[in-house]
């Protein structure tokens, strides 16, 4: 057990661990290779956004989750995976 | 690069220049003399509104020219100004960092005037920390759009 369990709040502690991966780029290979520039147009965001979200340095909001696994026929489970012993 | 992370990266150019030739101007004038007397704050106040105008006007040349020498270095054709949730976030963390800092001047403005500081020394040290809570958001802005949000 992390040291810090008992001074953070659980909540904390878990959002520390918790990370999300995502199927993104497959996804977009799959699609006819979607570039990220077509993906991004498709929701609305800059391409910056969409490759930060691929390489995991960006976590998109649930909104913009649900846009993006939108354009790909996809539930959002299939696109974004929650792992919250990542660590 | 979207369109807010080279506008931070101008805006810690434009953070360099302005504030390099405000603080040269007004250590001169302190120099040679221009601030002492009855009138000294009200020029002072007069030679920081006109640098400020300046710098204003030096800001969004940098930002136009900043853009168009983007666009011929990548080739773009037409750059697009969209700011997104991404940089909405990035950006409110700029606005923290830029609020810490200003706030920690004003504390040592104040504290200075407390102890006996004198006006001119004290509405320096405001006029410094502005400089560098507008440095420090813009590096805080880039730092996140580098490490990742």
């Amino acid at each position: 057990m992390c040291h810090t369990a008992g001074i953070l709040p659980t909540r904390v502690l878990n959002l520390a661990r918790a990370r999300i991966t995502n199927e993104i780029r497959r996804l977009r290979f799959d699609a006819a290779e979607m570039t990220q520039k077509d993906l991004a147009d498709a929701v609305g965001v800059t391409r910056q956004t969409i490759m930060a979200i691929e390489n995991a340095k960006y976590f998109p909001s649930l909104e913009l989750a649900f846009q993006i696994a939108r354009v790909f026929h996809k539930p959002i489970d299939q696109v974004f995976h929650f792992e919250p012993d990542a660590t | 690069m979207s369109f807010e992370e080279r506008n931070a990266v101008t805006g810690i150019l434009a953070c360099f220049v302005t504030w390099g030739i405000m603080l040269s101007v007004l250590v001169r004038n302190y120099a040679a003399g221009v601030y002492d007397g009855d009138a000294g704050l009200v020029l002072w106040a007069q030679a920081v509104l006109w640098l400020i105008l300046i710098g204003i006007g030096l800001s969004i040349l940098g930002i136009i020219g900043f853009n168009i020498a983007y666009g011929v270095m990548t080739g773009e054709k037409k750059l697009s100004m969209l700011a997104d949730e991404r940089d909405n976030l990035i950006g409110l963390r700029g606005i923290q960092a830029t609020l810490f800092v200003l706030s920690i001047g004003i504390i040592t403005a104040i504290i200075a005037l407390a102890c006996g500081v004198q006006v001119f020394v004290v509405l320096n040290i405001i006029l410094v920390s502005c400089a560098l809570s507008s440095l420090a958001g813009c590096v805080t802005q880039l730092v996140f759009y580098r490490r990742g949000f």
